[in-house]
């Protein structure tokens, strides 16, 4: 009952579809979805919040939570930069406790973008690691389950590095290709974040081949310790993902190779989920994923489906519900019933 | 005389075959630039933030529902503007906004002439001489109705 209220709540505050109405040349505005803009200072003030209902992993019911809370700040002060934060209050409020606030608090992305060239970017700062797909769209809003994918969570790979990037964008006729390579120092350069989890050092690099016939294909190679284990051998990760969309339809696949020499292990798994447009604006999804090996020194064998549906009524906002048949580790992902409700604002 | 005429007729004729077309276009004091299909593309993604002088590109939309807008998204980004929502949704969780929506092309006009990196598109029967053409965008949308 308290999730349908929530639903509830979220639509009345969401207003109608006229909050699209195109915004003024120069004066200040809000758009639903994009923010709080102010043009004349380039500076842009936005967020998003996921409201989650998940069974815990105690088995005593389900319950709901404000799962995430996240404001981003935007700001360009000069054509070659460009500033972006975003700070997210995490599993702050549920049903089951309020957490301390000091705890929930954390800095998940702080950064500036140098733009070197038209095709050449240096980051620096805290930023997304940039394995795989999922984790640099994560956002509950931009994903289509209420669950994560095993073998892109933390206990694979810290989901944030603290440190440089440089990106060069390339053009092979139709094609984009972006190569990514970076450094990581978050034993000494982590910023506010309350996460125990996260690299100590790390050395990495990504290739992105973007067709223009709908699909992409990407490689990652990470060599990396963890801030928790910092005396233990390095691990590599090698990383291969697909995406394909069209007409409503959309496949993404992620698949990983982790290894190192003690006791951390090696794992490797791999995750397959499909898109379907249904009636208007809902559309049904499903999710196989397998991981073996050591996953955050547990042994692991598990077969994980997903199958559930995301309605999205409008372009910020989105309900979704699914049943997660999940591994033999309830710790890792439980199996349940999830639903949540996603917005931008 | 004869071969003004000729030259003329030929410009009348160029002039009728390019309604079906989109001009993209700059300000007059904009440095001139050879783009392709796929840079034009980036710049309108906001995949291209600056140019290769390292003035910032500020790409100009119509409003969604406009059928220039619906063409140009069509033609250039292979998808309508609606169905690109999705993507601006990935952009801005990266501090990336969509382009700026003007009301008319009219507003395209005028903001482009007096703004430095600023590109847009309108049709063929509304260019002056207050800007200059960049690329001309063919499309298989049928626009001449729009011209008034």
């Amino acid at each position: 009952m308290p999730f349908y209220w929530a639903l509830l709540l979220a639509l009345v505050l969401c207003g109608s579809p006229a909050s699209f109405a195109e915004p003024p040349d120069t004066q200040p505005y809000y758009q639903w979805g994009r923010g709080m803009s102010w043009p004349n200072a380039n500076f842009n003030l936005g967020g998003y919040f996921n409201i989650l209902d998940n069974p815990p992993s105690n088995r005593q019911g389900n319950q709901l939570k404000l799962d995430e809370l996240s404001l981003f700040l935007t700001w360009s002060p000069h054509q070659r930069l460009h500033f972006f934060s975003e700070v997210e209050l995490d599993e702050w409020l549920s049903t089951a406790k309020i957490a301390n606030i000091n705890n929930a608090l954390r800095a998940e992305r702080l950064y500036v973008d140098i733009l070197a060239s038209e095709a050449t970017t240096v980051r620096i700062g805290k930023f997304l690691t940039p394995v795989g797909r999922w984790n640099i769209i994560h956002a509950a809003p931009l994903t289509w389950t209420a669950t994560r994918p095993l073998v892109t969570d933390e206990f694979s790979f810290s989901s944030h590095l603290n440190g440089a990037m440089l990106t060069q964008r390339l053009q092979f006729n139709d094609n984009n290709v972006a190569v990514m390579v970076y450094a990581d120092n978050s034993s000494k350069m982590d910023v506010f974040d309350n996460s125990t989890l996260g690299f100590d050092t790390a050395l990495g690099g990504r290739v992105n081949f973007e067709s223009d016939r709908s699909w992409q294909i990407g490689l990652s190679y990470i060599n990396f310790s963890n801030l928790l284990t910092p005396k233990l051998q390095r691990n590599d990760l090698l990383g291969v993902d697909f995406l394909w969309k069209k007409n409503g339809y959309e496949v993404m696949a992620e698949a990983i190779y982790r290894h190192t020499g003690d006791s951390q292990g090696q794992e490797h798994g791999f995750y397959l989920q499909a898109v379907a447009p249904l009636a208007e604006k809902f559309f049904a999804v499903g999710r196989y994923e397998y991981l073996q090996g050591t996953h955050h020194f547990v042994a692991t064998d598990d077969h994980i489906g997903v199958a559930g549906l995301a309605w999205r009524p409008y372009v910020p906002l989105v309900i979704k519900a699914e049943y997660q048949f999940g591994a033999v580790h309830d710790s890792f992902a439980p199996s349940g019933f999830f639903a949540s409700i996603a917005m931008l604002f | 005389m004869a071969k003004r005429i000729l030259a003329l007729a030929l410009a009348l004729n160029v002039a009728s075959a390019s309604a079906d077309e989109l001009l993209v276009i700059t300000g007059l004091d904009e440095p001139k630039a050879n783009l392709n299909r796929k840079q034009l593309e980036n710049i309108f993604l906001r995949k291209s933030l600056i140019n290769n002088n390292g003035v910032g590109w500020i790409p100009l939309n119509l409003p969604p529902d406009n059928p220039l807008r619906v063409a140009f998204s069509e033609t250039l980004l292979k998808l309508p503007p609606n169905i690109l929502e999705a993507y601006w949704n990935e952009q801005y969780f990266n501090g990336i906004s969509p382009p700026h929506v003007l009301a008319s092309e009219e507003a395209v006009i005028r903001f482009v002439s007096t703004t430095p990196g600023a590109i847009g598109y309108i049709l063929p029967c509304h260019l002056d001489k207050r800007v200059k053409v960049l690329v001309n965008l063919p499309t298989v949308h049928l626009l001449k109705n729009l011209c008034q």
